[in-house]
Formats: structure tokens, C-alpha cells, sequence
């Protein structure tokens, strides 16, 4: 099993396991959301796998580009019935705009490259810390995009030291894009998830892993 | 260097490349809807259809392509309740205005549509799209476009209201290595509330991969998907199957099923098309 795909399967694993955890806290009100978030997940597998095939001649030389980008699960933090902190008000819940950020980071990335991208997402998360407790899973898709965006240069320099044929421009530019793709689902998500955390129940926010922005022993 | 000057720069160089061989005597630009391109400088036939992911490539020059759902049927049983819609001749038509810019209208001359035993049926409403391509278009691995679109409210005999809704497509076409193709898409609408006058957004996103079979028959699959910030939207996803088969060059039919992968999403969706270039 590839990277990617593992990474789907413990989400899926550990998504439904928590299920019933979180649907006796908020009276069934979770069900639909975690639903949701297991079915986009095993929707995804088809493409995980395309995804990990594609890397196999990368990571024989070697070149660690989709395993270093999916952050394993193991990091997420045990189980608790409450958030860390005191509850969000739901009235604080400011909706985002995905087209709005789409665009803005194509524009980014059209033209500063993977710099001025990493760039924009900095600054994008920093406004999601505005609106803490709450867009907890586009976070964690700009969390994914900012490492695409950092760890791309080195799978490319590294290709070059090896005299490899292939570049890993095309793959991690189809990471990115597929990310993008997601951050309309992310944000709907992010609203029906809304009342759950005003509530005080912690789902999305302990079950999805911190991504930290660069590998140091890699890159 | 830039990820998306990655995609444009092969896109272009294989574009120049191509330029040094197929193209090099014919300058496409003076092409446009009065100066039809000639057959043997004609890209072809490519269509936006069967997949729900549009296509990044335009019609030629002055020339016209057709492309029709011949029948096309949708079920959905959702909160107990099962609607069923019947669709035929629904078409999109293609007029090549240049090289790179084609116009579409998309008709839909009969539709019917029943919940339990409520049934209504009509003209449906008509679509008016600007299809810009911007690189790709005469070779190459890598195509995108920009789609317009502005959704007029032709409706007849209660299948739908009377506000007028539009939106812009991006989608972006891949040669992939093994002879497969990929197309992806991303779609903002801008549409009118079920529940009321106001109006809200939609975000659509879809990915397919599709590759020749046998001769001239040909297979894709694809997950599409729309987001809506409608108050109480649900999350509408489908994965796709189809055929298509070239009869001749300028000719082809297609059939294939959607098939709904969340509850507000049509449970199935079969449908049978053709496509045809002049």
C-alpha cells in the first residue's frame, strides 16, 4: 500500500471509530458529518492510488514526494469529549469564500511560483487563527498545500542530483491542484461542523494530524 | 520556478515545437468565423461531452459541432420522496467565432420532470457559453480554458423560474503518460435560492481519466462534485462511467451512467449522445 493510501485508510479507520464516540455526544447531531468525511475519504482512494503509483519511481531513488507530503495519523491526539479551550460562540463563525482564495492563490502561484504560494498560505492561515476553533478542515487543507508548496523545490533538486530523467514538477503541481480542488468541499464542511464545535465537541479539531510546514532532515 | 509556469511553459514549448513541424505554414490566427479554418488545418473533433468535466478545447474557426443527449433519464429517491426527469435532445451547439474562441448555446427543447405523482414538463432553460482557450489548443500536453456562462430563463410549463443565473468554468486538460488524458474543472455558479429570491453560490470541482479501449471505442471515469452555500445544501457528489465510439473522425456516440455517491445527488443518471463536427 502506498503513502497516500495508507494515509486514507487509518483517516477512514479512525474516522469511524470515533463516529459513534462523537454521535452519543452531540445526540446523533455528528452523524451526517462524519459520514460525510468517511465517504469523501473512500472516494479518494482511487485517486490515492494513481497518486502512489505515480511516485513509485521517485521514491525508489529515494526522492520521499507524497510520503513526506501525507502526515501519518499516528499524530492525531487521543480521544477527549471537550475542546481544549472554551467553546466557540457560533455567532463568531465567519463564513470563507473558496472562490475568492482559489483565485488568489493561482494568482500567487502564477506569479511567484512555489515561493510567493507558500507565502499566501502563511498568510491565509494566519487569518483562519482569527476565527479560532472553527475551519478546522480547510486549515488543514492549507496546512497540506503550504508543505506541497515547501517540500517541491527539494523533490526537484533532489531529481537533478540524482540524474534522473524524470522531474517531480508535474506530480507535485497535481498535489497542489488536487488540494485545491478540495477547498470548496473544506469549507462546506467547515460550516456543517460549525455548531458541532460551538457546542464544545471537539470533532475535526482532534482528528485530523498538525502538519508542520517542512521536513528538517530532508530538506 | 513557478508551478503553474511549469504547466503553461510545456504546454508552450510543445506548441512551438509543434509549430516547427505541422504548423509552421499556417498562420491560425487569421482563422475566425468568416475565414473557416481549412479541413486539413482542423484540429478535429473534441467534445465537452459525455463527461461532466468541460473540455479545453475550442471548436475551429467557422465551423459548427453539435452535441446532444439523445435521451437522458435521472432518478433520485431522497427524505422518502423519488423524482424522476426525462431529458431528450438536450444540446449543446458550437460555432467557432476564432482559433481559440468558440460560442455555445445549450438547449434543452424537452423536459419532463415527476415527483410521485406530480409531473410537469417544457422547454427547459438555455445556456449561453464563451469558451476561451488560452494555451493547448493545437497541441500539446497540457490545455486550459476559460467558460463564461450565463443561464437564461427560457423555461416553459413550470420546469423551472424566471431569474437569471451565470457563472465561469476553468478547465484544464492533461496528456498523461501511457496515452491516458485527464480533465479536471473548476466551476463557480452563481444560482437562485430554492427557497426564496435571493441568489447564492455554487463551487463545482470534477477530475476524469479516460483512454482509448479498443479501435475506436473509447472509456472514461470520473468523480464530480458541487458545493453550495445554500442554507442547509447537502453535498452532491457522482462517480461517472461511460463510452464513447468514433464512427467516423467528425462522429460520435456516446452512453454512460452517473451514478450518485451522497443522497442529494441523482441516484442514477444513464443517458446516450452523440457528437457530431461540420
Amino acid at each position: 500500500m502506498g503513502p497516500f493510501e495508507e494515509h486514507l485508510r487509518d483517516a477512514i479507520r479512525i474516522n469511524r471509530e470515533r463516529r459513534t464516540l462523537y454521535s452519543s455526544l452531540t445526540g446523533g447531531k455528528s452523524l451526517s458529518v462524519s459520514n460525510i468525511l468517511i465517504l469523501s475519504e473512500q472516494l479518494s482512494i482511487p485517486f490515492a492510488i494513481f497518486t502512489d503509483l505515480c511516485s513509485i519511481p521517485f521514491r525508489n531513488q529515494g526522492i520521499r514526494i507524497v510520503e513526506l507530503e501525507f502526515i501519518s495519523m499516528d499524530r492525531i491526539p487521543p480521544f477527549s469529549e471537550k475542546l481544549p479551550f472554551p467553546a466557540p460562540s457560533l455567532n463568531a463563525f465567519v463564513e470563507s469564500r473558496p472562490g475568492e482564495l482559489i483565485l488568489k492563490l493561482l494568482k500567487q502561484g502564477w506569479r511567484n511560483g512555489w515561493s510567493g504560494l507558500a507565502d499566501a498560505l502563511r498568510i491565509e492561515l494566519h487569518h483562519l487563527e482569527t476565527n479560532p476553533g472553527f475551519h478546522l478542515m480547510l486549515k488543514h487543507i492549507l496546512e497540506s498545500m503550504l508543505r506541497i508548496a515547501v517540500l517541491a523545490p527539494t523533490h526537484q533538486r533532489k531529481c537533478l542530483e540524482a540524474r534522473m530523467r524524470l522531474t517531480t514538477k508535474p506530480l507535485s503541481g497535481y498535489l497542489f491542484l488536487s488540494h485545491l480542488l478540495a477547498i470548496p468541499f473544506a469549507t462546506w464542511l467547515d460550516r456543517k461542523t460549525a455548531p458541532i464545535l460551538a457546542s464544545g465537541v471537539p470533532i475535526l479539531y482532534q482528528d485530523v494530524p498538525a502538519i508542520p510546514e517542512s521536513e528538517p532532515g530532508y530538506i | 520556478m513557478n508551478p503553474f509556469s511549469v504547466f503553461f511553459l510545456c504546454g508552450l514549448t510543445f506548441l512551438y515545437s509543434m509549430g516547427a513541424s505541422a504548423d509552421s505554414t499556417v498562420d491560425r490566427s487569421r482563422f475566425h468565423l468568416f475565414n473557416p479554418t481549412p479541413k486539413e488545418a482542423m484540429r478535429g473533433l473534441n467534445t465537452d461531452r459525455p463527461d461532466k468535466t468541460e473540455s479545453a478545447y475550442s471548436v475551429d474557426a467557422g465551423h459548427f459541432q453539435i452535441e446532444t443527449d439523445l435521451l437522458v433519464l435521472s432518478r433520485n429517491s431522497e427524505s422518502g420522496a423519488t423524482t424522476e426527469n426525462l431529458g431528450i435532445m438536450v444540446s449543446n451547439l458550437k460555432l467557432g467565432l476564432t482559433d481559440s474562441i468558440d460560442f455555445q448555446a445549450v438547449i434543452t427543447p424537452y423536459t419532463s420532470s415527476s415527483v410521485g405523482t406530480d409531473r410537469a414538463s417544457g422547454f427547459g432553460d438555455t445556456t449561453l457559453r464563451l469558451k476561451v482557450n488560452l494555451f493547448g489548443n493545437n497541441g500539446g500536453d497540457l490545455a486550459f480554458a476559460l467558460m463564461p456562462f450565463i443561464i437564461l430563463p427560457t423555461n416553459s410549463g413550470g420546469m423551472g423560474h424566471k431569474f437569471y443565473e451565470g457563472g465561469l468554468i476553468a478547465p484544464l486538460s492533461v496528456g498523461l503518460p501511457g496515452d491516458w488524458d485527464m480533465g479536471t474543472m473548476f466551476q463557480y455558479n452563481r444560482m437562485k435560492n430554492d427557497s426564496d429570491d435571493n441568489f447564492h453560490d455554487e463551487y463545482v470541482t470534477s477530475i476524469t481519466f479516460s483512454h482509448d479501449i479498443v479501435g475506436d471505442l473509447a472509456g472514461y471515469v470520473e468523480f464530480w462534485n458541487s458545493i453550495s452555500s445554500e442554507a442547509d445544501a447537502k453535498w452532491t457528489a457522482t462517480a461517472d462511467f461511460g463510452l464513447t465510439y468514433r464512427i467516423t473522425p467528425v462522429i460520435q456516440l456516446d452512453a454512460g451512467v452517473n451514478i450518485g455517491v451522497t443522497d442529494s445527488a441523482d441516484d442514477l443518471n444513464p443517458f446516450l449522445g452523440f457528437s457530431a463536427l461540420y
